[in-house]
């Protein structure tokens, strides 16, 4: 038995071609491959589709020779067996075949194309159909709207603001600008934060220390400073610059610090030097945009610095041996709180002229203060005698009333020092300078320089109507002593007067110290000048104020604990307390004794500003670690 | 043993971009990764860095550059795999290198910055970068694991002979319903014009397709054909039903494929773009950095 295979090709306007020929395989395969006894020319096609078998009289199985299936009679299998008789009709792709029996017991496969079935499946439409790209979108055209998009916003618009806007438009420049700030400012500098300019002043350069002193230089002038107050409150500063100053100069700074012991720190700050991020700049330490902008209860209000966030150095890092690397320092070593050099206080050693000798000479040289003044704290203290007889007679009315204390003359000001002892207001309510009354008013000899009380004198008299009658009255206390002068004439007054203060036992001499005119019987005599310190130590910033620093235990002001005034005769006396007496509370702990307090070089020393008071703006500044002390 | 040896053979000439050259990009970046991690203890660690500035160190500037110039490098098989070679640098050697020291930039970016973020550019470049991984992370998975099951769904054959088959169905489809009345006719039509292989973005990645017309003209067809008796009429709605079924079991193969297919490529959507974005703020990220020093 054998297969023949009519193939009739349709023509568009033309005759079918019929192309008949016996296949020689007693088996055909049907497929696309030219190698398939009946070639099918359609994609749907495989390439060796199936097989056709005769399996008795009159019938015939189909079967897939792989996974794709075929169309039997309208059905899609994998395998048919079909009966001749039926006319069963296959479908293979767009190909029809129809079976039927042919001549001499042959099978007849007629093969036919489908009408309509142009081929539609182009590349393009595979791609549609299969590629995401067409249900999605380009990834090339995203790729660059995003990138270009990051380019301009993030790049070119913060530079073009800061090329053309100069920061003119604070709105402008902070929308620009901010995307790069890698963390919130400190909350010193939180007003600074839409100001990048402020500090980064020049493209591709460090900040420099200029950005910082713009605002912080220390040691202005009142006008200078008030300028640049207004400048910082132009910036938005709710607060008043705090002047940096160094502790010493910059180089010296510099040379003094040591080597850092740590190796891996060492090559991070040659590498910064070489990368133009040098590490002796002020932002070298005081590190900015590295806090979290939150507080500690994660609220809005900004975290404080903490200490850990901008010191570098230790104190002591640079203040042992100090003497190796800068040979002509003055300053001795410091390496801890016990270790601390003895006070060496400033002393007034003499005078030149008229400007004082300084000079440090440390408490246990035993100092003495030529200070230029005749006095002594014993008698003014004392329970009993001349001075509390006096201020006892003074009367409450006049803030007196009772034996003198210490705060009688010495007022707590509010730097924590004192304010400064004045003639008038802590020492004349008995030291009286008036040494005549006219028309009932007291006439008063100037305080402070021997020619202005001469030529107050010489006024004086001068206009005495009646110069050789005695003057109204002449008061005894405590000098001018001799009711009447000898002469009668205004200038034998004047010039008696002048003596009666300025020579030995006179009115002046109580508490200062005159040298004799050159000439005998003139009148310029010259006065030792006088220094009274104020501040002993002025690196140090010893506060009054602090309560322990002036209550003993049972919370009652005293000075005595520290100042050994009661028993001072002379005022060259130096009463600072030694510091040991620091020492029964600084460096103990809470257990040892209740007023325990630190050992921290910061706790009396500053690292800028080291020589001012501790203003309480700075303490304010401190305690809120705005900005730190050390 | 012979067969094993085979086996092994096999195995080694089909070797994939994960296992390439037994794992030498995977040992280098490790080997990278370790390298930094210990940069970084050397220098802030032991510094005892009290000071969350990473950037004016040494190991800032280190691993800034190192990470930058992987990026760019990385960036560099787009253009690399448009170029055929088959030395050292084989595209499949280039791959795994690319998937390694693009996974060691996790470690290397991630010390680089110091662990401080906020909503700046420096973050925002870290973050594409890790959008970037992370796509890419997916991106080998998927590459692993899809292509066998891609090439068992498809059964050998071609994406055009899958449109060429739905094509011919489709024609005869229109023939044979033309016995049907109109709305069954509809139906058809509907089915033969209306039906979307891949459909939407959602339709392709979840290979959900429940309003398909094809799904829809069987699923009514067959209903009515089981309340029709036998007769020319149901002849003829057997037929069409068959060629519906037909296409519909193709198109579910087909729709499988593309589901299959869309996974392997939906991650280049975020990767690809992204990494161009990512460039654009990393160049952002180094001119701002020194810009404002």
């Amino acid at each position: 038995m054998s297969f023949i295979l009519r193939q009739i090709s349709k023509r568009v306007g033309a005759p079918d071609i019929v192309r008949e020929k016996p296949l020689v395989a007693t088996e055909p395969v049907i497929g696309r491959g030219s190698d398939c006894d009946i070639q099918l020319t359609d994609l749907a096609v495989s390439l060796r589709h199936a097989v056709m078998k005769q399996s008795g009289p009159g019938r015939v199985t189909v079967e897939s020779l792989g996974a794709e299936n075929f169309e039997a009679n309208g059905k899609f299998v994998t395998s048919a067996s079909l009966a001749l008789a039926d006319s069963p009709v296959l479908g293979f792709g767009s190909h029809v075949l129809t079976l039927s029996e042919g001549e001499n017991g042959a099978i007849l496969v007629l093969a036919t194309a489908r009408e309509n079935t142009a081929p539609i499946s182009a590349a393009d439409d595979q791609k549609r159909a299969f590629s995401l790209k067409y249900a999605l979108f380009s990834q090339r055209r995203l790729a660059w709207i995003t990138g270009v998009f990051i380019v301009l916003a993030c790049l070119l618009f913060p530079i073009g603001v800061f090329v053309i806007d100069h920061n003119q438009h604070q709105t402008i420049s902070a929308a620009a600008q901010r995307q790069w700030s890698s963390g919130p400012l400190s909350p010193g500098h939180h007003f600074l934060e839409k100001n990048c300019e402020a500090c980064h002043q020049q493209a591709f350069v460090s900040v420099k220390d200029t950005a910082c002193l713009s605002c912080h230089q220390a040691g202005l002038d009142k006008q200078a400073a008030a300028h640049v107050e207004a400048r910082s409150r132009g910036l938005g500063s709710p607060f008043p610059p705090d002047p940096a100053g160094d502790h010493a100069p910059h180089d010296r700074l510099m040379a003094a610090a040591p080597p850092d012991p740590n190796l891996a720190r060492r090559i991070n700050s040659w590498v910064a030097a070489t990368f133009s991020h040098p590490n002796n700049r002020c932002a070298s330490c005081h590190t900015e945009h590295v806090g979290t902008g939150k507080g500690a209860d994660s609220s809005k209000t900004h975290a404080p610095v903490t200490p850990n966030e901008i010191k570098r150095n230790d104190c002591k890092d640079c203040h042992t041996n100090l003497k190796e690397r800068l040979p002509d320092t003055k300053i001795a070593d410091a390496p801890d709180w016990g270790r601390h050099p003895d006070f060496s206080p400033v002393i007034t050693t003499g005078f030149r002229g008229d400007t004082p000798v300084l000079q440090r000479i440390a408490l246990s040289a035993m100092p003495v203060e030529k200070d230029g003044l005749i006095f002594g704290h014993d008698v003014h203290l004392s329970a009993i005698g001349g001075v509390a007889r006096q201020a006892l007679e003074l009367g409450k009315a006049n803030g007196y009333g009772a034996p003198l204390t210490c705060a009688n003359c010495h007022r707590a000001a509010p730097d924590g020092g004192f304010v400064p002892v004045d003639m008038k207001t802590n020492c004349e309510a008995c030291h009286s300078l008036v040494f005549a009354r006219k028309n009932g008013r007291d006439q008063l000899l100037p305080h402070g320089h021997p020619p202005e009380v001469v030529a107050a004198l010489k006024v004086y008299y001068a206009n005495q109507p009646n110069f050789s009658a005695t003057p109204e009255v002449f008061m005894g206390r405590p000098g001018l002593r001799g009711s009447a002068p000898k002469a009668g004439r205004a200038m034998d007054y004047v010039a008696d007067s002048v003596r009666a203060a300025f020579a030995p036992g006179g009115t002046c001499t109580t508490c200062h110290t005159f040298m004799k005119p050159a000439v005998a019987g003139a009148l310029d005599y010259k006065i030792v000048p006088v220094r009274i310190t104020s501040r002993y130590l002025p690196w140090g910033d010893f506060n009054h104020n602090v309560p322990e620093h002036h209550l003993d235990a049972n919370g009652a002001t005293t000075c005595k604990s520290c100042h050994k005034a009661e028993s001072s005769k002379l005022s060259q006396d130096v009463l600072l307390p030694k510091i040991a007496e620091c020492d029964t509370c600084h460096g103990k702990t809470k257990g040892e004794i209740a007023t325990a307090a630190g050992s921290d070089c910061a706790e009396c020393h500053g690292f800028h500003n080291t020589g001012l008071p501790a203003s309480p703006r700075r303490q304010q500044l401190a305690e809120k670690a705005l900005i730190r002390t050390q | 043993l012979a067969q094993q040896r085979q086996r092994a053979k096999a195995a080694a000439s089909h070797e994939s971009f994960v296992r390439h050259a037994h794992f030498r990009w995977l040992k280098v970046a490790v080997l990278v990764s370790l390298a930094v991690i210990a940069g970084f203890i050397a220098t802030l660690v032991l510094a005892d860095f009290r000071l969350r500035h990473t950037g004016s160190t040494w190991f800032g500037y280190t691993s800034g550059t190192i990470g930058a110039m992987l990026i760019v490098w990385l960036a560099l098989l787009g253009v690399r795999k448009r170029v055929m070679t088959d030395d050292a640098w084989s595209l499949k050697a280039w791959v795994s290198a690319h998937v390694y020291l693009g996974l060691s930039l996790i470690v290397i970016a991630t010390l680089h910055s110091g662990l401080q973020f906020g909503w700046n550019i420096h973050t925002l470049a870290y973050a594409l970068m890790m959008l970037v991984i992370l796509s890419g992370i997916f991106g080998m998975t998927v590459y692993v694991i899809i292509p066998q099951k891609l090439s068992d769904n498809r059964a050998e054959t071609t994406q055009k002979q899958m449109l060429e088959k739905i094509h011919a169905l489709d024609v005869r489809l229109l023939d044979v319903a033309r016995p049907l009345d109109q709305s069954q006719a509809a139906l058809v039509t509907r089915a033969v014009r209306g039906t979307r292989i891949g459909g939407n973005f959602w339709q392709r990645l979840t290979n959900s397709h429940a309003n398909c017309p094809t799904g829809n003209a069987l699923k009514v067809l067959a209903a009515a054909r089981s309340r029709m008796n036998d007769g020319t009429q149901a002849k003829a709605l057997d037929q069409v039903l068959s060629l519906l079924e037909e296409k519909n079991l193709t198109l579910t193969k087909a729709r499988r494929y593309i589901r299959l297919r869309s996974l392997l490529e939906v991650w280049l959507f975020i990767h690809i773009p992204t990494t161009l974005a990512l460039i654009a703020a990393l160049t952002a990220h180094i001119v701002s950095v020194f810009f404002f020093w």
